[in-house]
């Protein structure tokens, strides 16, 4: 908690010294720059996480600036005034939750077009702030009315914006050490993995940017109060382009990045305005400057070489408990396909495949390059959406549903080339493995799935010979390939799916860890009671791993029986001979 | 005389921590250097350092007798050095044929196709839409139509179904015996075995095998491989 208490502790200090030591108009002067920078807190929250920019948030603090002075003008007491500015926020989180969901929902890819259609609403907003002049007073602005429970904005009003700033510093560090900073990271991080592992990835987008647009929206109130103005360029592109430039500049990865970058800016601004005709262009030159040189920021700078002096710490977990029991039924039963077809664009890959597994034990798929295996187990997890007939797990039909929705089913996915969180260590992939099925909302938000432990993860992680337990801090992206595949491995095991799909879950491995990787799959199966199915090329794993074997090709089932039957049938012999490592 | 690739003290890893240590390897004209190796041991570094796609640290890596330790991976490619990356190492949102267009090929992919029917007809798919196994022979097939002098090919069977390891094998002997020097990363020790001339064992970043193929079993190749 000192890593939290501390730097809030030193950042109240200090600003609560200003009137005092610099004057009132220099805390005045403070004061705006650090309401920018709560919004660029906001903005930092969402693109330093999840890499989505937002180019339109003072579409929040604009509605919120107007709906602040309007509020203040009508009059009423203090406690009126709160109770509007919930409404307020209640409605932007509404609309902002709403906004993201839907353009993200069912897109993975959907960045790009939020930023631009955040830029077009914040654009529209701007007009009609500037034309509805009796409700904003157009461009000559909303004024007359008095400051936030009557403070001077040159005096008292000072102290509510530091104990906002304070507040939302001391909130979005204790985000950032909980799970929930994880998950955030996961979704920039992979989020096709995220998905499998059971998160509703639209959702967390949704819930992010209603926190950036919240903190936008505080950001608009305390800026009526303190400017006793609120003009159309509140709602404008001009100043949703500044807040980015403020977060870019003093760092979206860090909390006091962009309060950094805001208060930076601000007086340089204001110090070279009257004395330097070109210093909007020397802004431009020091974004670009960042954006190629420093994309950490400001704030990256200086944490670089603060940790030259005082190395950061590991942190401290709590110890390992007993993780929750997953949600997923544990004994779903047996998996379909009746008469399946999958067709991408004129290339139909699956042709009517239909098959039904035993409800538990090891299922491998063998079949030549092409034959449809790695597409069978994508149109199980809704990965791919089939163009015909019906997938059903018991008596669920599974078909064309959200991958986020396979693990809820029971259904847990290791993919082909190992996929996991490359810039997270293998610790952190873990939690968010640990969590996936289990963890509730509110779970996020508190630190013991830190020290969960579930049997298929401590089955994987207490192996002597799995090469994991002494890498939990190494960020998973610098692991050799083959250890990607065991962490990927572990991370699917952990969630203890009753329903394991794993796609060349040895690809890449020696010999002996390819024995270890089977070693692990039988344990996982037998201590489980799980359905396993398993592609894979190898055939003596093939033999001594499979209760069934089923044989793909040309999209079709070829035969789908013992591994001794299969493997003495002529027309499997004719178009797949296998092999051995 | 110069050998087709050498790999001189070779010292590297990412960014400050190197996890490859003092390797030298020479392979001429018409060999095939077999390496294998742990996971973890650097196989896939060695590749990316003598690609130039990771900087050395300290030794030096040669083409033909030239220096090309400090070149860019598109100025070692124009000097002949063809790679095949273990992963992310096709453009998924462009068909099969748009993948085997790119670049200044000396050999139509057609030459291929008898080998690999599955291209020739999925040449209007995209390759982000074809299974893994079919990707690595899109690759494969890329690099082999480069016609390059030094081949570097890391783990190209991963995933590959095993008729299909076999063609591999057949092109790159063919390639081989055409003159190429080839490098081969690979965990399928009997695809390893089976054609390369010479092995190079790594562990822990540094060679702890150097013998020529005919002296070492598949077995005793496999034994060195303990996790």
């Amino acid at each position: 908690m000192a890593s939290v208490l501390i730097p809030v502790s030193l950042l109240l200090g200090a600003l609560l010294l200003v009137p005092q030591a610099l004057g009132e108009f220099t805390a005045y002067q403070l004061g705006l720059y650090l309401i920018y920078g709560i919004a660029a807190q906001g903005i930092g929250f969402l693109w330093g996480k999840t890499g989505i920019l937002p180019l339109g948030q003072a579409l929040f603090f604009g509605v919120a600036a107007y709906a602040t002075g309007m509020a203040l003008r009508d009059g009423g007491g203090l406690v009126l005034h709160l109770g509007l500015a919930a409404v307020v926020l209640a409605a932007i989180a509404l609309a902002a939750f709403g906004l993201a969901a839907l353009i993200f929902r069912g897109r993975a890819d959907s960045g790009p077009y939020f930023s631009l259609i955040t830029l077009a609403l914040v654009m529209i907003a701007e007009q009609v702030a500037g034309t509805t002049t009796s409700l904003t007073g157009g461009f000559n602005g909303f004024s007359g009315y008095d400051s936030l429970a009557g403070l001077d904005p040159f005096g008292g009003f000072y102290y509510v914006i530091v104990a906002a700033t304070a507040a939302v510093t001391l909130l979005l560090l204790t985000l950032n050490r909980l799970p929930a900073n994880l998950i955030a990271r996961a979704v920039l991080d992979n989020e096709p993995r995220l998905q499998l592992l059971g998160y509703p990835t639209h959702a967390i987008k949704g819930l992010a940017f209603t926190v950036s647009a919240l903190l936008a929206a505080l950001a608009g109130g305390l800026f009526a109060s303190h400017q006793g103005i609120v003009t159309p360029d509140a709602t404008g592109f001009a100043l949703s382009a500044q807040l980015v430039i403020l977060t870019a500049v003093g760092g979206r990865f860090h909390v006091l990045g962009p309060l950094v970058g805001a208060v930076a800016i601000g007086w340089a601004s204001d110090s070279l305005r009257d004395s330097f005709p070109y210093w909007e262009l020397l802004l431009a030159c020091l974004f670009i400057l960042v954006v190629l040189k420093a994309p950490g920021g400001l704030a990256e700078l200086v944490e670089r070489g603060w940790r030259r002096i005082i190395p950061a710490r590991p942190a401290v977990l709590p110890p390992a408990t007993e993780a929750p029991a997953p949600r997923a039924p544990q004994d779903p039963g047996a998996l379909a396909f009746e008469d399946v077809r999958l067709q991408i664009g004129v290339v139909r890959i699956l042709n009517g495949v239909t098959f039904e597994t035993p409800a538990a034990g090891i299922v491998s798929v063998i079949g030549p390059n092409g034959a449809g295996k790695t597409s069978a187990l994508n149109t199980i997890t809704g990965t791919l959406r089939t163009t015909g007939g019906a997938i059903r797990l018991g008596t669920q039909r599974i078909d064309n549903r959200p991958p986020h929705k396979a693990l809820a089913s029971g259904i847990g996915r290791k993919l082909q080339v190992p996929s996991v969180f490359f810039s997270m260590s293998v610790a952190e992939n873990l939690t968010i493995a640990m969590m996936a099925g289990r963890a509730r909302w509110s779970d996020v938000l508190c630190r013991s799935p830190f020290g969960w432990r579930s049997g298929g993860l401590t089955r994987v992680l207490e192996h002597a010979a799995v090469p994991l337990a002494a890498e939990l801090s190494r960020p998973a992206g610098t692991l050799p390939q083959g250890h990607r595949q065991f962490l990927e491995f572990a991370m699917t095991a952990a969630a203890e799916p009753p329903v394991l799909l794993l796609d060349e879950p040895c690809a890449g491995l020696s010999p002996e860890e390819t024995a270890l990787m089977t070693d692990l799959v039988r344990a996982y199966q037998a201590a489980t009671g799980a359905l396993v199915i398993m592609i894979e090329h190898d055939m003596s794993i093939v033999e001594a791993i499979s209760d069934r074997v089923l044989v793909l090709h040309q999209g079709q089932v070829l035969a789908f029986d013992s591994y001794a039957a299969v493997s003495a049938d002529p027309a499997v012999q004719a178009v797949y001979a296998g092999g051995t490592k | 005389m110069s050998a087709h690739l050498e790999i001189e003290a070779l010292t590297g890893g990412y960014h400050d921590t190197n996890v490859l240590f003092d390797v030298s390897a020479r392979v001429d004209r018409g060999e095939v250097l077999g390496i294998f190796g742990r996971n973890g041991v650097g196989k896939t570094t060695l590749a990316r350092l003598v690609q130039g796609g990771l900087r050395l640290a300290g030794g030096a890596v040669r083409l033909k007798g030239r220096e090309v330790s400090s070149l860019a991976p598109w100025d070692r490619r124009a000097l002949g050095l063809g790679y095949m990356p273990q992963t992310e190492m096709v453009f998924d949102d462009l068909t099969v044929r748009e993948n085997l267009m790119l670049g200044e090929n000396a050999r139509a992919p057609e030459e291929y196709f008898d080998l690999f029917p599955r291209l020739a007809e999925r040449q209007g798919q995209l390759a982000g839409s074809m299974s893994g196994g079919e990707r690595k022979i899109l690759a494969f097939v890329r690099t082999m139509i480069e016609d390059s002098d030094v081949l570097i090919l890391d783990e190209p069977s991963e995933g590959v179904q095993p008729e299909n390891i076999e063609r591999m094998a057949q092109c790159l002997r063919a390639r081989a015996e055409a003159g190429a020097a080839v490098v081969l990363s690979e965990q399928n020790i009997g695809f390893l075995t089976s054609i390369a001339d010479h092995l190079l064992g790594l562990d822990a970043g540094r060679v702890v095998l150097r013998e020529t193929a005919g002296r070492v079993s598949a077995e005793e190749v496999r034994a060195l491989l303990t996790v």
